[in-house]
This record gives C-alpha cells, sequence and structure tokens, in this order.
C-alpha cells in the first residue's frame, strides 16, 4: 500500500542567539501514491531538514504536511528512514541490529521477527546472522540497514542518501536493491541525494531545490523510454544526458542566482 | 601454532615464536626476581642489623604477626570492616552516579542550573570535609561510608554524564526514525554504546571507594585496616602496620580483578 504525501507552504526556521536561521522558504511538493520521488539541490540547502519535517522529528515552522489527508502526526502510515550512514551497533549482532526496530515498535512481532529470516536469505546475509557488522562490507551491513528499515512494513520511504558512503559498484547493486522492493510493494518513496544521476536513474519526478533558505525551483517528470526500467538500465535511455544536463544548469544558476 | 598450506612451520615463523617465548620468559623471571631480591634484601637487612627491624619490621615478622592476629580473628575482623565499608560505598556511588548522570542527561536545564556547583564540589579536596562529617555524624561507619562517597561521587557523575552526553546523534536519530521516544534512546543507545567506559567507571571508582574508606577510617573509626595501620603506627607495632599495609594492597588487587573479569565478560562479544 502507498501513499499519498501533501507538502503545503513548509517553512522551517532554526532559531539561535545570533538570530533567526531560515532554512525552508515556502517549499510545496505532491508524491501520489506508489511515486518515487527524488530531491536534489546544493549542498547544504535544507535537504535533511526537510526530511526530518517529513518524517516528524521536526515540526515546521509554518505550513502542513498531510499523508492520505491527515496531519502526519495523526496519520496511521509507518515511515521508514533510510540513513546516510548504516548506523548498526557495534555491540549487537547482524540479527539482533535488524530485531531493533521490532523491539521499539512491536506490532506483530511473530511475523515479522519470520520475516527477518526470508530477508536474510534474500540478500545473502543467511550466514552472517549471527556475526558482527564488524565482519561485513560496506555494502552488506547498507543491506542490513536495509532490512532493518523493511522489516517494520512501512508504508513510505524516506532515504537520505543512503548509498553516498558506497562505492560505485556497491552503490549500483544496492540502489538496484531498493528500486526493485520499492516498486514491487508500490511503496512511496522520497530520495535525497546529490548525485544527479543517481536521482534520474530511479526517479519518477524530481524535485531541484533553490539554495538556503529553499524551496522548488522546478519539478520535472522523468520518462525514459527503456523496457524494464532499473537504476541499471535507465542510464541507457536516450533522454537520460539530456535530464542531466537540464537539472545540472538548473542547479548552476540556482546557486549563482 | 599456526602452519603454513603444505602442514610445515615456516623458518619465519619458528623465528617469531622463538622471540616470542624469549620475550615471555625473561617478563616473567625479571617479575620474580624484583619480588625476590626485594623480601630477601629486606630480611638480610634487618638479620644483620643494618636498618632496625623495630623500625622498619622484617618480612619474618610480618609473616608471625599475620599468624598471631589471624588466628585471634583480628584481622578478619578488621578486613571484614574494610570491605564492607567499600562495598557499601561503592554500590551508592556506582548506582547514585548513574542515576544523577541520566537526570543531567535527560533535562539540559538541570545540568546547566547545576554545573557550577558540580564542579565545585568535583574540584574541592574532599579530605577537608571530614571533620565535618565528624562533628555532624559523629564516628563509626555511617560518617566513614559519607566520607568515602563524597571523594568518589561527583567525579563520578561528571565523567559519565560527559560521556552519555557525546553519544553519536546519529544513532539517537536512528532510534527517532524507528518509532522510540527518550527512554528508547537511554536503554538502547546511550548506556549500551557506553558499556565499556562505565565498567571503566567502576574500576576507577573501586579504587577511589578504598581510598575514601581508608581516609574516613584514619579519621574517625575504631575499626578496619585504616584504623589498624593508624593505631599500631601509634603503639610502635610496625609489625602490624606493614601487614596491614600488605593486606590491603591485596584487597585491592584482588577487587581490581573482580571487575577486570567483569569486563572481560561483558566485553566478550566484541
Amino acid at each position: 500500500m502507498g501513499s499519498k504525501l501533501k507538502v503545503d507552504n513548509v517553512c522551517f526556521s532554526y532559531y539561535g542567539l545570533k538570530g533567526e536561521t531560515k532554512t525552508i522558504d515556502n517549499l510545496s511538493f505532491e508524491a501520489d501514491e506508489g511515486e518515487f520521488v527524488a530531491i536534489v539541490g546544493p549542498s547544504g540547502c535544507g535537504k535533511t531538514t526537510l526530511l526530518s519535517c517529513l518524517s516528524g522529528l521536526l515540526v515546521p515552522t509554518e505550513g502542513t504536511i498531510t499523508i492520505n489527508g491527515k496531519h502526519i502526526s495523526e496519520a496511521d502510515v509507518r515511515i521508514g528512514y533510510m540513513h546516510q550512514k548504516d548506523l548498526l551497533f557495534d555491540w549487537r549482532d547482524n540479527y539482533k541490529n535488524i530485531a531493533l526496530s521490532i523491539e521499539i515498535s512491536p506490532f506483530d512481532k511473530e511475523e515479522r521477527t519470520e520475516n527477518i529470516k526470508k530477508l536474510l536469505e534474500t540478500y545473502d546475509l543467511k550466514d552472517f546472522k549471527h556475526s558482527y557488522p564488524s565482519a561485513l562490507s560496506g555494502g552488506m551491513r547498507q543491506r542490513v540497514a536495509l532490512i532493518r528499515t523493511l522489516i517494520c512494513k512501512p508504508d513510505f520511504l524516506l532515504l537520505d542518501e543512503p548509498f553516498s558512503a558506497l562505492d560505485f559498484q556497491t552503490r549500483l547493486e544496492v540502489s538496484d536493491d531498493i528500486y526493485r522492493i520499492i516498486r514491487k510493494e508500490k511503496k512511496t518513496a522520497i530520495l535525497i541525494t546529490h548525485d544527479i544521476e543517481e536521482a534520474i536513474s530511479m526517479a519518477d519526478k524530481i524535485l531541484v531545490l533553490s539554495k538556503r533558505p529553499t524551496h522548488v525551483i522546478e519539478t520535472i517528470r522523468i520518462k525514459l523510454s527503456v523496457e524494464d526500467r532499473t537504476p541499471f538500465t535507465a542510464r541507457d535511455a536516450p533522454e537520460f544526458s539530456e535530464y542531466f544536463h537540464h537539472i545540472y544548469k538548473e542547479l548552476k544558476d540556482g546557486e549563482i542566482g | 601454532m599456526e602452519k603454513s598450506d603444505n602442514g610445515a612451520v615456516s623458518y619465519g615463523q619458528k623465528q617469531f615464536m622463538r622471540k616470542y617465548r624469549i620475550r615471555q620468559i625473561i617478563i616473567h623471571t625479571s617479575r620474580l626476581l624484583i619480588l625476590v631480591l626485594f623480601i630477601g634484601g629486606w630480611e638480610m637487612l634487618t638479620k644483620y642489623k643494618i636498618i632496625d627491624s623495630f623500625i622498619f619490621s622484617s618480612p619474618s615478622r610480618i609473616i608471625k604477626a599475620a599468624v598471631k592476629y589471624w588466628t585471634d580473628g583480628t584481622l578478619k575482623y578488621h578486613i571484614g570492616v574494610t570491605l564492607a565499608e567499600t562495598f557499601i560505598c561503592f554500590a551508592i556511588v556506582i548506582l547514585g552516579g548513574m542515576a544523577a548522570a541520566v537526570l543531567l542527561w535527560w533535562n539540559d536545564l538541570v545540568y546547566r542550573i547545576l554545573e557550577p556547583y558540580l564542579v565545585i564540589l568535583n574540584s574541592l579536596p574532599k579530605s577537608a570535609l571530614a571533620p565535618l562529617f565528624i562533628v555532624w555524624l559523629g564516628t563509626g561507619m555511617r560518617t566513614i561510608i559519607v566520607a568515602a562517597i563524597s571523594v568518589a561521587i561527583f567525579g563520578a557523575i561528571m565523567s559519565l554524564y560527559e560521556h552519555f552526553r557525546q553519544t553519536d546523534p546519529d544513532k539517537i536519530k536512528l532510534i527517532y526514525t524507528l518509532g522510540g521516544n527518550k527512554l528508547t534512546v537511554l536503554f538502547k543507545v546511550v548506556i549500551p554504546s557506553n558499556k565499556a567506559f562505565i565498567i571503566n567507571v567502576m574500576k576507577v571508582n573501586m579504587g577511589l571507594s578504598l581510598v575514601g574508606v581508608i581516609i574516613g577510617e584514619f579519621v574517625a573509626a575504631n575499626a578496619g585496616l585504616g584504623y589498624l595501620i593508624l593505631y599500631a603506627s601509634q603503639v610502635f607495632k610496625l609489625d602490624l602496620v606493614l601487614l596491614s599495609i600488605t593486606i590491603l594492597a591485596f584487597v585491592a588487587a584482588v577487587l581490581y580483578l573482580a571487575l577486570d573479569l567483569l569486563e572481560r565478560f561483558c566485553l566478550r562479544s566484541r
């Protein structure tokens, strides 16, 4: 089940002794059920702040965020958050790292515990169930982190540059995995990235943000003429470089202007 | 021994093992030698009257004293008193220190308000408070425990709090994004990620508790190893003074080793 997200004129400011830092300025967008939205913007423009607002960790100074028509604090949806770092705890083995999310929000505990085993098999991590994160490579660690997020069956996924710490090859593999899961389960997903290619290869829609205080400069629908689209095949689409140059220029102009 | 693929031990590996064994032998024999030379030298110096065994005692006199005071129950009693006081003080310092550090971590406002007082209390030489405790609480076990707690607890609170505060903010954010609250953060991240440090604080404070208890027994006791040392020195029973100090050294070492075992047990999974 996907969810429809609506962000309506959101503003956010950090307050400090030296004054107010306006980070988000009247930002609005929508994400339909099952839609994959990528957000690109110059570094330090407030992308992570926006994601924190979407996950309910921060409350916007102005404006509203609703999911399926309900305010996020009351909406009955589970939000999955993939972080930039894998954030595995080195004092827990891999299995217990995944189980952390079940311990914290214990709905249908048994079913999900059963699920851990299945997912570990799917990702070739079965043999590492009881080893510690320090024994895993970067890509495997990020997969364990992915299982930790998915085990809660989120309706709605927030991805905060989850591939940026990986080497190029692993990055392609892991983003392929995530893309398939999100498509198969028709989840709504918001991806934050500074990598334009990654955004085009995965998203249905890209929002280009301005520098701080940030707002949407342009919304671009991505239509690629490839069969059986995956982040990997998407890169072969004839439209790919056109989108790339367009977004690149947009970001560049945004930084100057 | 590690073997290479064909089962034979290589020349380099043999050399390495030989060097390692020689090093181990040097370490252990030297340790033993220091002990033997120290005790033997001491015994000889007093036997040939180069130093006065009435003032400096001697290993043989200490052993004689040990047998005498152990059989009449004096030692057992005083060791028991010191250990009991140390354990009570240690337990209160650790439990109270943890509780206070958690409170300060939980509520930054409370920390900001109390910070200057904690800094002053932490840097004040606590032995200066001893006379005050005697006036307020009299002499005896209660005064000694309060004095010993005052020696250790402020340092424990400050260092635990500092480490709690430095917990990786990204890991804390992870717990919130998984739907946890502050209590979950405390029990799933803050305490487990600082487990090694908490045990370290326990080690330091076991030592400090013993220091505090001995200081307390010097000024306000009629039992315990500290009392025994002070009393015996005043009546010039130097055998008993040195015996008590030797026992104290053993007690300190055993307590340290016990916590070392606890540490290995708790951190064995890593």
